[in-house]
């Protein structure tokens, strides 16, 4: 009797175990835009310059009308942003979440500097 | 120092004829190769890290007397079918391997299970029968692959789908956990990287083996190596024993492949566990190994020397004569070449055996 | 269960194979602590009632076996020895059933292994404990105590002399727990003088213990030595049944060989010889159990030589080496001309022939009817039941040639099959041997060696085949070498006689000397080596 209840534990941990592998190492591909676009009814202009970093990546320049790729592992991430702003340099950091099934996002860089509801977007590549 | 007397000599040359073989033709190959130390130092890490963990998994069938398990070759597929799930849902690093690992158990524990029961029915002849056998999976694992994935089994990842639309493509690109074990703890004396969590992982190997063969079912297994009626009339249940050791030795060959391939990077969907059936137990026979013996310094012996000669061969060759195939020649040449050897030898001992019994008989008499 | 009860009782055990009836009506038994001795002649059934006790598979599948067998007063009937381990019955093989890699402790303690617990259990079962190497020492010094012996527990048994791998089996027994009764089947063939001494040593200190066993063995003077009773069996049957000490060798030996008496009449004229024929200088042979060491003979044309001796002496190793089948060295000539060994070919081209004692294996293509088995050696060596195709390009089997010899040779052996076509497996012992020496006749020797003609097969079979070699002898000349164990066997048919006593020629003897000058030699008892006449 506690020889399968120590069996059943063993096996319950490495299907946790696999779960565990699964989640934390599920790889996803987050775009980086900085286009002019239009949330929720309000238009958000690109921004001249900005540089980007997401989670302890490093800090990479994104210029008007561009789109960056950042591949990230698991659920659970941090994008910090930094602009110029009328000649002041301001941060905006923002903490998300991602879904595992989705195997890529877009994130709207100045709807994030804005504010905007919606700045995260699954997306998916047409087949 | 007692100088050993001549028959000793032979006897030592005679039973480590293959290793010395060649440590003969790499002495004479470094020269001509042209290589540097470092290089071939650095060469032979690698190798040994990628392919250390493949050759200690044949070790556990040779304790149970079943030969060389060519069905190992099955637990390489199993690696590759758990590789293969694990870039299609895009898991990356070292969880990337671990969940491949955890995917390719249950996998391999079928597989080894039932060529275990089939080699039961053909004791004796495991080796060729391990053989066939794994030509025969082959042939299914190609079913499953070419023709199940993407259409029965979903695969969303189209870079590893063929454009017809199922089917998995030559290679797969496992960029995503390449060399994530290898580098995990970096390493470096002077020009040479030392990849120290492979080398951990296959120290955890050596660990289990030398435990193994301390447990009452090493023990078992030693019994049924060397006599399966004595075995079978002390109460050992043969059979499920002979299967256990497959199945141990499928697994971990699942895991080895696992490990060969984060080193490479690449996955040959269609040859990669072929060759390493192949090469890892001519490796093993290079160490000094045999049918019905196998060590763990055999193991690291064999990859050591087996694939210095495949590092230097191609430019020894070009440099001999000009011509650099010659590498990929030795490659398979040698590998079949060494197998038919080794059981030539093993063959040949066994009758030297009993007439140096014989010899010993007569000079007993002489002595009288 | 009762005290009273005897520890083991037979009770009329019947046992036949295919109708060859082998044990009728065996009963006795055994009490605690009673050293039960069993002789009889190789083939009275000892070892048949053995494997009834043990409930070896071939019974089983054999049909099974008729009476009662009671541990204890409650009735038993093992399905495999295992059980009859369980039950506390412990067997020391005539072969040794031990692992030669491994050390005594190692084999001792096979599969009995001390363990100690670790973690790994829960998860994968008990087998992944891990062995108890100190404990195990300790164990099996003590069983190796108990047998009265120094022994070094740590010597790998490949490394041993055959007395200690005895020692090592008995040891194996005794460690069992419950040991209450142990077989030894010719513990003490093997053994040397002092050795075997010691054995008797212990098997009287562990029948102080209570632990009845019961002892075969072949040497009468230990028999008289050690046991409590005596039992002697005879073609299947019990013939004596006595307390040790009301008897002796000679009644033994007498209710041992019984039919000898008659046998006597038919004992062979004499014949003189003086063209040597096969001459053996300085041969060995290294056969497992039957190792030849240095033996010289001279056999001459036309006769029928007999070879004689205990099991595991080498008189199987003879033709065995002779004939290519083992390693072997010195030198074989026939008619001046030197026959290289070790080349089975070679022997057969020289007009030899072998009958192997191992007729299931060697001698017989078990799965091939009567007439092919007859005349494969004759269409394999010299060319014959073929017929030439196309002016000779091919050549095809005559299976009208095959089918006559073979019905040939049916009619003169009484080969009792239903057809020539039968299967060789469908046949019983006897009337495979017959096919064997059909087989052996059809190529027309010069010299034929026949190994064990008569074992494990009824007595009236047993005279069709001798008398069928003694009838091919004279009518062909041709020269004889018959291997047997059965000295009443060699007795009636042969010229002369060589006992061979481990591994060398102990003496050579006219076939019309008394049976005890023979018994003497097999027991080493006379100095005279073995120089032919």
């Amino acid at each position: 009797m506690k020889r399968i209840i120590i069996r059943s534990a063993a096996l319950l941990l490495l299907l946790l175990l696999a779960l565990f592998f699964f989640y934390t190492g599920k790889g996803h591909t987050i775009l980086l835009d900085n286009k002019t676009v239009t949330l929720g009814g309000t238009e958000y202009a690109a921004v001249n310059m900005l540089e980007v970093r997401v989670d302890r990546g490093e800090e990479r320049e994104v210029l008007k009308r561009d789109r960056i790729k950042e591949d990230v592992v698991g659920q659970g991430h941090k994008i910090t942003v930094t602009y110029l702003d009328k000649g002041v340099e301001k941060v905006v950091e923002e903490k998300f979440r991602i879904k595992t099934g989705q195997a890529m996002y877009l994130i709207s860089l100045p709807g994030l500097i804005g504010g905007a509801e919606g700045w995260i977007e699954p997306f998916d590549v047409e087949p | 120092m007692k100088k050993p007397d001549r028959k000793s000599v032979i006897f030592f040359l005679e039973s480590n004829a293959v290793p010395i073989l060649f440590l003969i033709i790499i002495s004479i190959g470094v020269p001509y190769s042209g290589f540097s130390v470092d290089y071939l130092v650095q060469e032979i890490i690698i190798r040994l890290s990628r392919n250390s963990f493949l050759v200690l998994s044949l070790l556990v069938p040779i304790m149970a007397g079943m030969g060389l398990n060519f069905g190992m070759v099955l637990g390489a597929m199993a690696g590759q079918i758990g590789l293969i799930f694990v870039t299609n849902w895009n898991i990356v690093g070292l969880q990337g391997i671990g969940l491949a690992m955890i995917l390719s158990i249950p996998l391999s524990i079928l597989l080894g299970w039932m060529s275990g029961k089939i080699l039961n029915m053909a004791k004796g002849r495991e080796m060729v029968t391990g053989f066939i056998l794994a030509f025969f999976m082959n042939g299914v694992y190609q079913l499953v692959v070419l023709y199940g994935m993407g259409s029965i089994i979903p695969i969303g990842n189209p870079s590893m789908v063929l454009s017809r639309g199922y089917g998995i493509r030559n290679t797969v690109n496992l960029i995503n956990i390449r060399q994530t074990l290898d580098s995990l703890i970096p390493l470096k004396i002077g020009n040479i990287q030392i990849p120290v969590a492979t080398f951990m992982v296959i120290a955890l190997v050596c660990l289990f083996i030398v435990w193994f063969r301390k447990t009452k079912l090493g023990q078992d297994m030693r019994a049924i190596g060397q006599d399966m009626h004595v075995a079978e009339s002390a109460g050992i249940n043969v059979e499920r024993t002979r299967i256990i050791a497959i199945i141990i030795s499928t697994v971990l060959a699942g895991f080895g492949m696992i490990l060969y391939l984060q080193n490479i990077g690449t996955l040959n969907t269609y040859n990669s566990h072929e060759q390493v059936g192949m090469f890892s137990i001519a490796a093993l026979l290079v160490g000094g190994a045999s049918v019905n013996k196998g060590k763990i310094s055999h193991a690291f012996l064999g990859v050591t020397l087996f694939h210095l000669m495949f590092v230097i061969s191609p430019m020894a060759g070009k440099n001999l004569i000009g011509q650099a195939q010659l590498g990929e020649y030795f490659r398979v040449f040698v590998s079949y070449g060494v197998i038919s050897i080794a059981l030539v030898l093993y063959a040949y001992r066994k009758l030297k055996e009993k007439e140096r019994a014989g010899t010993a008989l007569a000079e007993a008499q002489e002595e009288k | 269960m009762s005290q009273n009860a005897p520890l083991l009782e037979m009770r009329n055990v019947t046992k036949d194979f295919f109708g060859n009836v082998v044990l009728k009506d065996v009963s006795f038994s055994i009490e605690r602590g009673e050293i039960l001795g069993l002789v009889g002649e190789n083939g009275a059934g000892k070892t048949t009632l053995m494997k009834i006790l043990f409930g070896m598979t071939v019974i089983q599948d054999t049909g099974g076996y008729g009476g009662e067998i009671l541990l204890e007063g409650k009735p038993v009937s093992y399905k495999s020895p295992l059980e009859a381990l369980d039950d506390g019955i412990g067997m020391v093989h005539q072969e040794f059933s031990l692992l030669p890699g491994f050390t005594a402790t190692e084999n001792i303690l096979l599969n009995r292994e001390s363990t100690n617990y670790n973690f790994m259990t829960e998860l994968f079962g008990d087998r992944m404990r891990t062995l108890d190497r100190a404990e195990m020492k300790t164990r099996a010094e003590k069983a190796i105590e108990k047998v009265g012996v120094k022994l070094d527990e740590n010597t790998p048994v490949s490394e041993m002399p055959v007395g200690h791998k005895q020692f090592t089996e008995i040891a194996r027994e005794l460690e069992k727990e419950n040991v209450k009764l142990l077989v030894l089947d010719e513990p003490t063939a093997v053994l040397t003088e002092s050795e075997a001494e010691i054995l008797l040593k212990s098997m009287r200190k562990l029948s102080e213990e209570g632990i009845a066993i019961i002892f075969i063995s072949h040497r009468l003077q230990e028999i008289i030595e050690i046991t409590d009773k005596t039992l002697v069996l005879r073609d299947g049957r019990i013939i004596q049944e006595t307390p040790t000490d009301q008897t002796d060798i000679e009644e033994i030996a007498q209710a041992m060989v019984g039919r000898e008496i008659h046998a006597e009449g038919d004992r062979a004229e004499v014949r003189t010889f003086n063209a040597p024929h096969l001459i053996v200088n300085n041969l060995w042979v290294d056969m497992p159990g039957e190792t030849v060491r240095n033996i010289s003979l001279e056999i001459n044309k036309g006769e029928i030589f007999g070879i004689g001796g205990l099991a595991g002496q080498g008189k199987l190793g003879i033709p065995n080496g002779i004939m290519g089948l083992y390693p072997a060295g010195g030198e074989v000539r026939i008619d001046g001309k030197t026959i290289p060994l070790n080349n089975p070919r070679e022997a057969l081209d020289a007009s030899m022939a072998f009958v192997s004692e191992d007729r299931r294996d060697v001698g017989l293509l078990l799965d091939e009817p009567i007439d092919w088995n007859i005349s494969f050696t004759g269409m394999q060596m010299q060319k014959r039941f073929l017929k030439p195709v196309l002016g000779g390009l091919f050549r095809l089997r005559d299976d009208k040639a095959i089918e006559d010899i073979a019905n040939h040779y049916i009619e003169a052996l009484e080969i009792k099959c239903m057809s020539p076509r039968q299967k060789a497996k469908e046949l019983s012992g006897g009337n495979q041997q017959k096919v064997c020496l059909a087989k052996a006749f059809v190529v027309e020797p010069d010299i034929l060696f026949v190994s064990e003609p008569t074992r494990g097969i009824d007595v009236g079979a047993k005279k069709i085949v001798l008398d069928t070699l003694k009838e091919y002898n004279r009518e062909k000349g041709t020269t004889i070498i018959i291997i047997s164990s059965e000295l009443e066997e060699l007795r009636s048919i042969s010229d002369r006689i060589a006992i061979v006593d481990e591994g060398r020629i102990s003496g050579i003897l006219p076939a019309s000397e008394p049976s005890k000058a023979f018994g003497l030699l097999m027991l080493g008892k006379v100095d005279s080596k073995g120089d032919s006449k």
